[in-house]
């Protein structure tokens, strides 16, 4: 079979098809993206604001883990007495790139899961 | 010009809306809502058999467009891409609803309706009868004008499903709107 169309069929889909314009219809639309940003507004104020307290409780130790990691983070996984191993592997002989590589094989095992 | 008179502008490409709505200009967007609008809501009307449902669901096509429209890699490809955003939420209504449950009742019509919209009707309730994957495939090739091909490109059913389904769905047409043949002969 071709992609011929049956004729009096394609006339009927021309005809039901004529454009209707209906104004009502671009108001309706743009009132409801309209209402949905002014939701989301509140919603990120309100959050925000209900954060703030929690900001400042959990700001001293949120410091003192963001301090912790800045040291643990750039240290060496393996160390070796050879200076060329410690130059050419720097980049990923570290903590830090370990936890990059683990996040990395955890995103590309959830994407080949649920894909 | 200013962009808000490019945006209201009729004359203004829909290529440079759509670049304008990327970055989140919603006059820009209003009048890309109001040049689609007619042929969304006709395919959804088509898909649907009821104006109703078929404004409800165009409706979150353009929610979702909005929504997504920074994505829009290509703006003069805006009418490929919103096609398949309502083909999508089509799909996705079907799944969590009986698609005919508004949908009006089937009854063969004796004779052929004259204006547009009782043509419409007795399409649209022809349309109706037919399983959810040909009514796809037939509004996809009737009202959309795609080849066999790209309507399976498009839904991912196999070349020969979709072939087989509009044979069947037209066939099945015709039956249903034989008024309209015998009137033509």
């Amino acid at each position: 079979m071709t992609d011929d169309r049956d004729p009096v069929l394609q006339r009927m889909f021309d005809i039901a098809g004529q454009q209707t314009y209906y104004d009502a219809f671009v108001d309706d639309v743009m009132a409801q993206i309209n209402r949905k940003r002014r939701r989301a507004i509140i919603a990120w104020s309100v959050l925000a604001i209900a954060l703030l307290p929690v900001a400042g409780l959990v700001g001293a130790f949120a410091q003192d883990v963001f301090q912790m990691l800045s040291h643990v983070l750039p240290s060496q996984l393996v160390e070796s007495e050879a200076e060329w191993f410690d130059r050419v592997f720097a980049p990923v002989n570290t903590v830090g790139a370990l936890v990059a590589f683990a996040f990395l094989g955890l995103r590309a095992a959830y994407r080949w899961i649920f894909a | 010009m200013s962009t808000a008179r490019l945006a209201s502008d009729p004359a203004t490409p829909e290529a440079a809306l759509v670049a304008l709505a990327r970055k989140g200009d919603r006059a820009a967007f209003e009048e890309l809502v109001r040049r689609r609008q007619p042929w969304i809501r006709n395919l959804m009307r088509r898909f649907s058999g009821n104006a109703a449902t078929a404004d409800e669901l165009a409706q979150q096509v353009f929610l979702q467009a909005w929504r997504s429209v920074h994505l829009v890699r290509h703006a003069n490809r805006f009418g490929p891409w919103l096609k398949r955003l309502a083909v999508n939420t089509w799909l996705q209504y079907l799944r969590k609803n009986d698609p005919l449950r508004d949908a009006d009742e089937l009854v063969q019509p004796e004779s052929p309706k004259q204006d547009a919209a009782g043509v419409a009707m007795d399409l649209d309730r022809a349309l109706g009868a037919l399983p959810d994957k040909v009514r796809l495939c037939i509004v996809l090739s009737y009202h959309e004008g795609m080849t066999h091909d790209e309507i399976s490109a498009f839904t991912e059913l196999p070349l020969g499903t979709v072939k087989s389904h509009i044979r069947r769905g037209s066939a099945q047409l015709r039956e249903l709107l034989s008024a309209y043949s015998e009137n033509q002969a």
